[in-house]
């Protein structure tokens, strides 16, 4: 109740109420005969102060213009405003019956069916328990998840009442605040950042122009609304769009998904069981799970009713619990139409049965604010293991958490082993934060700290765990987030490791070179620009000059799809194992412990480029331009030649090599290299130039400081922590922007041959009223090609949305392009290895290995990954900044840090960072009696007051010392 | 909801619904029942089965296939417990069936190229029906791997055999016979189990919480050093017993320049900043504190209500879940054996503070002498209504020429801490006070005179309990200031009664010994009925639920808690229940809300809660409540009841309990205080019109219930009002 609602009580004294006629002059109680006398009346003179008794004419008489005033002029001009873009003649009459209170919400539901898109809706008629109700069903479209943002009207989940629908009313309007406005049934306001929207049913009403938040006009009596960020500032949901809109239609959803949770709850457990894939976790598309739910008829014969289902939703795998090879199939297809109440009963029934183990982590995507996958565990080794652990632990009142307690504090760990084997591996997956949704396992693990005398004082976290973990078992490794159950290394998971097994016995086949025509480029230079330790190198530049102005750009990409079959035949099935695999790893993970490569290393050394005098094949795209200082860069676009190739001079060179080329003062060019280089680099400049100028893209020219690299300490444990700065230099800018050029180029060529590929896009947040003058002050930055501070950036990140993968074309605005298709790292990204092979046959007249359909459903698969490793990697940096940060507090003296507000104060504390170190992100204790920070200032010597590695909680107190730098 | 099981309620009734016992109709009828056969056996006469069979004609294969068979047989049909064994045994049985199968019908030159022996088939097999053709195939991987997937330099094709068998024994066994085995784990039966309750708060469980006890009779100061603490901790929360006690403290709090919000089951004011953030302390009651937020220090009062039937559950689950690091319980001794064992399980550490009483408490041998002429400056009278408080106050001041100041719940605040100056200053010789009041008011009283030793507790009449007695026994004697030297003067305070039966019941209160508490009352979280509600099929009454938890608890062996009161929950519940447009949240939510069962508020109760079901903004003036009675020519009209306006009154404060929950649905708060007020004066003049010219016929209800003689002093009529 306390949260954003304000409302001034009988302790405070009210307006007065407009002063009607016939308030009478102040009458002593004798005249009580008289009739409806205003009386004062005091129980006891001396003690109470008097009342004003209103005779109950007058009372009604002012609740009547106050009702008006609050709640009955709002919905009035709501619907003047809104109804006339509906076609409704808003003249006086006409709706005027849709106010009175006594109206019922059935009734008011066929003035509701107006606003809905139709297609988004069926209606059923259907008895129910007795009287016949017009059933309605509401759909969504998944492609409209991908190609829409957070609109209001969308319907949403937020992460802190999952069980509860909300309706965006409005989206970020102010500049420094960054949330988004929400309302319930019950017309309560709710104000939520970006990154708590968990799921969405997006164009359920035919508009987003819904305009249900209004400020609330000062009608002379207290407020009723809702405070946001001014205590005299309120906000209100006029009654009439409440009832019609959001209380009607997110009842209606959220009913049926309870009438249908029970069933469903029954239907997923039974389908866990033929998820089963190897006894290991992987992660399943939420539509895919939707779908089999719908296609499952609980029936006596398990066995029928489950093969059925699976054959309905796209599964033809002949044996039914054999779904390890199916997975592309599994994951390939997904429903067009999708049943709102349906989808809500599977997510609040995978919340429940999160409990016990039975399935992991929902993984949501913040680009799309939606649930993209969740993580199916393994029957015996997860859910039916931890029940049996917990029926240990509890019983008979927990006497074996007794002795293990006594067993850990007497240190002999070798009777602990022997007679409860299963405590390191719990607290190897506690540490690890797969049991993150499992409360019972949470009170019990607490119950176990509270009695071991080296923690019994402190709270329990995963770090006091990992810590405990390590006493026991020395030589556990020193990252316990590698073994969480989304990222899938093989380190704790039996699929991944044959899998491993299968990619280092895996020899790419040999295909002859005569099958194919490739362009032969014997004598063009590919420069290979890349780091020294770079593991694969996926891309070359060069360039030709035409004479005069005139250059020829090629862009070379490593071509590992010509070693799978499937780029040569004309099937559409994937038979080579390599390939399903790198499919379900869909990225090369990189984390400062570890990179986890996509693809065998033997494909990726037989494809990469950069091997002189060795004829190495490559996918080459090249075009024609006109470039000189004074008139600048023309591309002719239409000479773009997408190709195969042979490069046979390709040579490395690093990216500071370059640079120090490029920062030569001499005019005159001194070798072939060195002009090839400068011209490249001029044309990438104008390229740069072009996009921020006719594509409005944004470009951070400071770089991300802070990023994580670990070195081994003296027995060889990666324990050493340092930090590195990606530094945004010549070189960079040269390769970044020719693989923008790439891509972007391909995308166009992927439209005009109507080849279905996977793009990547960028839809900014839909920001509204003085909240545009952020996007807006940022483009007119960049193209004043000015330096944004820090600060600026701190300011904006909140109103920056995340990228994301979709089968469509999207246009992608961070890089000012129309589309973008990536296709230049096909080593390392999945989607580029598709569109590798989709040109691949295109260019060999060969009908399309993928359909526009399975790419649908593929980019589900995509999208999960990407975020999956993306959170792997924070989190490991995260992990490794703080256990540095941990271990540097140890002399206080060093507890001392310059931080930055990149948050608004809620709930006492404000969001910050370390200056120059990125990963360092906490939370500041603000002391609530002076005014709090505002986003982007600076507070100096502030200290850590605690910290949780594995949890990646670090908070900070302000000392005397800090002072606070207001940033422009 | 189509499903086309026969037996609907399958899935919710048996553990076994989802197990499918495999039945290995293709083995011959000997081996479907041991597990100890090994070698296999065709039946010689089918000619179809001997002919291409390259189990019979390639003795090579027959002797290498059953060499692997034996080692599969002696290294894996084995199991920590008897479930693994049997699922061991099941899957040896379904490979044996997977090999007649296969085996009867291929042979060596027959098999298809689509299924040949790769890598990857090798190590991730994914359908038994290709195992005859792998065994058939195993030279078609080089030796050289065949080394590195078997780690040997030397190996035998019983090897290969083997780790074939092998890999497809455990890809049955985890894929098809464990899935289709296992019983389901979600039993129906799981049902409420209150054996630990601890476990539902597992935020807090993480936090290394202190639990400060504050143990003391009333007016020992306990609650005060609480308060300091609170004081000055950025975020704090202060939960009192009753709505009264919050507001003195949130009072109290802005007196002293402190922000502070209020947040009680009537009333919400927030102490916003300029930018709109709440203060960080808050001063409420028990069952609005927030469970899902952090605190610094949280102050819990009146700490022994946590065994009360129907309001302890708010106590319990505040002290099990309230994540604060540093949590002040004040209250009396009794609780604490009880709060010894709730800590060990929650593993919180636990200190105790004791505070005595200050000075002796006598309880005097006589009786007032001659009523109210026997009372004398710096005696306190216990009443137990306002009605009461205020008919007594008259009754002294026109018997005694005492001056009489008051002091009850309802008062404005500024009117209490005058009256009680007005009486510790002698300026006023006699307190006429109600048992609840005088947390946080110095009242220096020497004697307290109890009235009654029953008192109404809102919905019926029943006697004071020991700790009653005494606490309000304890306010005699509170020291008188300073002595010269600085130590408190010694004072003894004295209780008496005003006739000799009430005395009796309170000298035996007062020497009673302590009844220590034996049980925490629990009721489970909302997020907790909602798990369980889904184990049911759809459809389930809450109210069945509700029954069901009594049943359940039976199961759970409980030392130390107690399910809450469900009998008036369910009853309230079942009014609502088949409402539709009501969501689970929204039923819960109402189980709590004071409603007293009778024909006129369960009517408009219900109007109520069709009001949130259609989710319509309504005033108090838009229900049928009979508003024309509040008119000045009812007072005198005998058939309209005082009971009448006393039910007129609880319908209001129900509204306003509906307002403070749903705001924007019951709206316009100023009008139900309009109503409130002008329907308070019905009752005050109508009660004092009762006085001057008593019932002719005497009310037949009223009568009985105060027919005991001990009760002789109690009023006439035994009006019963709860409005202090």
């Amino acid at each position: 109740f306390l949260a954003h609602r304000r409302y001034m009580h009988s302790g405070v004294p009210l307006f007065q109420a407009r002063q009607s006629d016939t308030s009478g002059t102040n009458v002593t109680t004798e005249s009580l005969q008289e009739d409806e006398e205003v009386i004062f009346f005091s129980q006891d003179k001396d003690i109470l102060p008097e009342v004003e008794i209103k005779p109950f004419r007058r009372t009604k008489a002012e609740t009547l213009m106050r009702f008006n005033d609050r709640f009955v002029q709002p919905s009035i001009d709501w619907y003047r405003k809104v109804g006339k873009s509906h076609g409704e003649n808003t003249d006086k009459d006409e709706f005027m019956h849709l106010l009175r209170n006594d109206i019922s919400s059935s009734t008011l539901f066929e003035e509701t069916l107006k606003w809905l898109s139709k297609d988004n809706y069926k209606l059923r008629n259907n008895t129910y328990n007795g009287y016949d109700t017009q059933e309605i069903e509401f759909y969504f479209d998944p492609s409209a998840i991908v190609s829409s943002t957070l609109m209001p009207g969308d319907i949403c989940v937020l992460k802190n009442s999952p069980f509860e629908l909300l309706v965006c009313v409005k989206t970020p309007s102010e500049a420094m605040d960054a949330r988004f406005t929400f309302a319930n049934t019950d017309g309560n306001v709710v104000y939520a950042w970006k990154t708590s929207v968990h799921l969405r049913f997006p164009t359920i009403f035919n508009t987003t122009e819904l305009e249900i938040l209004q400020r609330e006009k000062l009608h002379g009596y207290s407020p009723v609304g809702s405070v946001k960020n001014d205590k005299d500032v309120t906000f209100v949901i006029p009654t009439l769009p409440r009832r019609m809109l959001i209380s009607n239609v997110t009842f209606r959803i959220a009913d049926a998904a309870v009438q249908q949770l029970p069933i469903i709850k029954k239907k997923l457990e039974l389908i866990h069981r033929y998820l089963q894939s190897g006894s290991s976790p992987w992660q399943i598309p939420i539509l895919k799970l939707v779908e089999i739910c719908s296609n499952l008829e609980l029936s006596n014969n398990i066995e029928k009713s489950i093969a059925t289902a699976f054959m309905k939703s796209g599964l033809s795998s002949d044996a039914l619990y054999s779904l390890a090879n199916s997975h592309f199939e599994l994951s390939s297809k997904v429903p067009n139409k999708v049943e709102c109440s349906r989808l809500l009963a599977v997510y609040w029934a995978l919340l429940h049965q999160q409990g016990t183990q039975m399935w992991g982590e929902m993984t949501v995507h913040r680009g799309i604010f939606f649930p993209s996958a969740v993580t199916v565990l393994p029957l015996t080794k997860q859910h039916l293991h931890y029940h049996n652990i917990i029926h240990k632990l509890r019983q008979h009142g927990g006497v074996r958490i007794n002795r293990i307690a006594a067993l850990i504090n007497e240190n002999d760990l070798a009777s602990l082993n022997k007679s409860f084997p299963y405590i390191v591996p719990l607290l190897r997956d506690y540490a690890a934060g797969n049991l993150e949704h499992n409360d019972t396992i949470t009170s019990l693990i607490s119950s176990l700290f509270r009695k071991l005398d080296e923690y019994k004082e402190l709270n329990i976290s995963r770090d006091v765990c990992f810590d405990l973990l390590k006493r026991i078992n020395p030589s556990e490794p020193p990252n316990p987030l590698l073994i969480n159950h989304e990222l899938q290394l093989p380190v704790n998971n039996e699929r991944v490791k044959l899998e491993q097994k299968i990619y280092d016995l895996a020899v790419p086949p040999k295909i002859e070179h005569s099958a194919e025509i490739r362009t032969e480029y014997k004598d063009l230079i590919c420069y290979c620009i890349d780091s020294p330790d770079a593991h694969e190198i996926d891309d070359a530049v060069s360039i030709k000059s035409l004479g005069g102005a005139k250059y020829r750009i090629y862009i070379h990409v490593a071509d590992p799809a010509s070693l799978f079959p499937e780029a040569n035949e004309d099937g559409t099935t994937i038979n080579s194992p390599v390939l399903d695999i790198a499919y379900q790893r869909a990225f090369t993970t990189y984390l400062p412990d570890k990179v986890f490569p996509m693809l065998p290393t033997t494909y990726a050394r037989s494809s990469d480029l950069g091997q002189f005098g060795k004829p190495t094949k490559a996918v080459t795209f090249s075009v024609d331009c006109t470039f000189s200082k004074s008139k600048g860069l023309c591309l002719l676009k239409d000479s773009l030649k997408v190709e195969l190739s042979v490069l046979h001079k390709s040579t490395r060179i690093t990216y500071e090599a370059v640079d120090e080329l490029l920062d030569e003062p001499t005019t005159k060019p001194k070798s072939g290299k060195h002009e090839d280089l400068k011209t490249l680099f001029y044309i990438a400049k104008a390229l740069r130039r072009q996009r921020i100028v006719d594509g409005g893209a944004v470009v951070f020219e400071n770089s991300s400081t802070g990023i994580v690299s670990l070195s081994p300490d003296d027995n060889s444990e990666l324990v050493e922590v340092s930090f590195k700065d990606q530094i945004e230099t010549k070189s960079t800018i040269l390769v970044s922007e020719l693989m923008i050029l790439a891509n972007s180029l391909t995308a166009s060529y992927f439209e005009e041959n109507q080849i279905p590929g996977i793009y990547r896009g960028y839809r900014p947040l839909n920001v509204v009223e003085d909240a545009t003058s952020v996007p807006e002050w940022v483009k007119a930055k960049t193209q004043e090609n000015k330096i944004i501070s820090k600060a600026d950036i701190a300011k904006m990140k909140s109103f920056l949305t995340s990228s994301f993968y979709s089968s469509l074309p999207t246009p992608h605005d961070m890089l000012g392009t129309s589309h973008y298709l990536t296709i230049t790292s096909p080593l390392r990204r999945f989607p580029d290895l598709v569109n590798h092979l989709q040109l691949h046959r295109t260019l060999k007249g060969l009908p399309l290995l993928y359909k526009q359909s399975q790419l649908d459903g593929m980019v589900w698969h995509i999208l999960t990954r990407d975020v999956t490793l993306k959170n792997a990697s924070v989190d490991a940096q995260r992990y490794w900044t703080l256990r540095f940060l941990k271990k540097e507090i140890e002399d206080p003296t060093k507890n001392n840090w310059k931080l930055q507000i990149t948050s608004l104060t809620d709930n006492g504390y404000a969001h910050c960072v370390i200056l120059d170190k990125a990963f360092a992100v906490g939370q500041l204790k603000i002391n609530l009696n002076k005014n709090p920070p505002l986003v982007g200032d600076q507070i100096s010597d502030c200290e850590i007051s605690n910290i949780q590695c594995l949890d990646g909680i670090l908070q900070f107190e302000p000392t005397s010392r800090s002072k606070i730098q207001k940033k422009k | 909801f189509q499903s086309s099981y026969v037996d609907k309620s399958l899935p919710f009734t048996s553990p076994k619904w989802l197990v499918n016992k495999p039945k290995f109709m293709h083995l011959p009828e000997e081996e479907q029942r041991g597990v100890s056969v090994i070698p296999l056996k065709f039946d010689p006469k089918d000619s179809k089965l001997v002919e291409n069979n390259a189990y019979l004609n390639d003795d090579e294969f027959r002797k290498n296939l059953n060499n692997a068979l034996t080692l599969v047989h002696s290294n894996l049909l084995t199991g920590y417990t008897e479930f693994d064994v049997s699922n061991s045994n099941a899957t040896w049985l379904r490979l044996r069936e997977f090999l007649y199968q296969e085996l009867s019908r291929y042979s060596h030159k027959s098999f298809s190229s689509s299924s040949t022996l790769t890598i990857s088939s090798l190590l991730k097999p994914t359908n038994p029906k290709e195992l005859v053709q792998h065994l058939l195939s195993v030279d078609q991987i080089s030796a050289d791997t065949w080394k590195s997937i078997l780690q040997r330099q030397e190996f035998s094709t019983v090897d290969q055999y083997y780790f074939i068998l092998k890999n497809y024994f455990s890809f049955i066994k985890e894929q098809e016979i464990i899935p289709q085995m296992t019983p389901s784990w979600s039993l129906v039966d799981r049902g409420l189990d209150i054996s630990n309750p601890s476990e539902w708060f597992p935020e807090a469980r993480k936090l290394k919480r202190t639990i400060i006890m504050h143990v003391g009779p009333t007016n020992s100061g306990k609650t005060y050093n609480a308060l300091q603490k609170l004081k000055n901790c950025p975020r704090g929360y202060y939960a009192g017993p009753l709505r009264l006690l919050a507001r003195e403290v949130y009072d109290r709090f802005q007196n002293e320049g402190i922000r502070c919000n209020l947040l009680t089951g009537e009333e919400v004011i927030e102490d916003l900043d300029a930018m709109g953030n709440p203060a960080g302390l808050t001063s409420g009651t028990v069952e609005m504190i927030p469970l899902n937020r952090d605190f610094d220090i949280c102050v819990l009062d009146e700490v022994q209500m946590l065994s009360e039937k129907d309001r302890g559950w708010a106590w319990t689950n505040a002290i099990l879940g309230v994540r604060a690091k540093e949590i002040h319980l004040c209250g009396e001794e009794s609780v604490l054996p009880l709060m010894d064992k709730i800590v060990k399980l929650t593993g919180d550490t636990l200190v105790v503070n004791r505070y005595e009483r200050l000075g002796k408490l006598e309880v005097e041998h006589q009786p007032l002498a001659n009523g109210l002429k026997g009372l004398k400056s710096g005696d306190c009278v216990i009443a137990f209504s306002k009605k009461s408080i205020l008919d007594l106050k008259l009754r002294i001041e026109k018997e005694t020429n005492l001056k009489v100041a008051v002091v009850y719940g309802s008062l404005p605040p500024e009117t209490r801490v005058k009256q009680a100056k007005l009486f510790n200053s002698g300026e006023y010789d006699i307190l006429v006070a109600s048992d609840a009041i005088g947390m946080g008011l110095n009242l220096s009283i020497n004697r307290v005179v109890f009235t009654a030793s029953y008192k109404f507790n809102g919905v019926e009449v029943v006697p004071l309990t020991f700790s009653n007695i005494k606490q309000i026994g304890g306010r005699a004697g509170r020291f008188k200031g300073k002595k010269a030297d600085g130590s408190s003067k010694e004072s003894i305070g004295h209780v008496t009664a005003i006739d000799e039966d009430i005395l009796r019941d309170v000298r035996k209160g007062i020497n009673a010994p302590i009844q220590y508490l034996e049980k925490a009352v629990v009721w489970p979280t909302d997020e907790l009925v909602n798990d369980l509600l889904s184990y049911y099929p759809p459809g389930m009454k809450l109210t069945v639920l509700l029954n069901k938890f009594k049943t359940d608890i039976l199961k759970s062996s409980t030392k130390s808690f107690e399910l809450s009161y469900i009998d008036d929950k369910s009853k309230v519940v079942s009014t609502f229940e088949d409402m539709r447009g009501l969501t689970l949240k929204d039923k819960l939510r109402l189980s709590n809300a004071p409603v007293r069962i009778n024909p006129m508020v369960m009517n408009i109760f219900k109007k109520f809660c069709e009001t949130i079901a259609e989710r319509r903004t309504m005033s108090l003036l838009n229900y049928p409540l009979p508003f024309l009675m509040l008119h000045s020519r009812h007072i005198k009209d005998e058939n309209v009841s005082l009971e009448f306006y006393e039910e007129f009154h609880q319908l209001i404060n129900l509204y306003c309990w509906l307002h403070i929950r749903y705001p924007n649905l019951f709206v316009d708060y100023e009008s139900a205080i309009d109503i409130k007020n002008h329907c308070e004066m019905m009752i005050f003049k109508k009660l004092e019109f009762l006085k001057k010219n008593p019932y002719k016929k005497f009310n037949k209800r009223s009568q009985s219930k105060n027919s005991s003689p001990k009760n002789r002093y109690a009023t006439k009529k035994s009006y019963r009002s709860n409005s202090y």
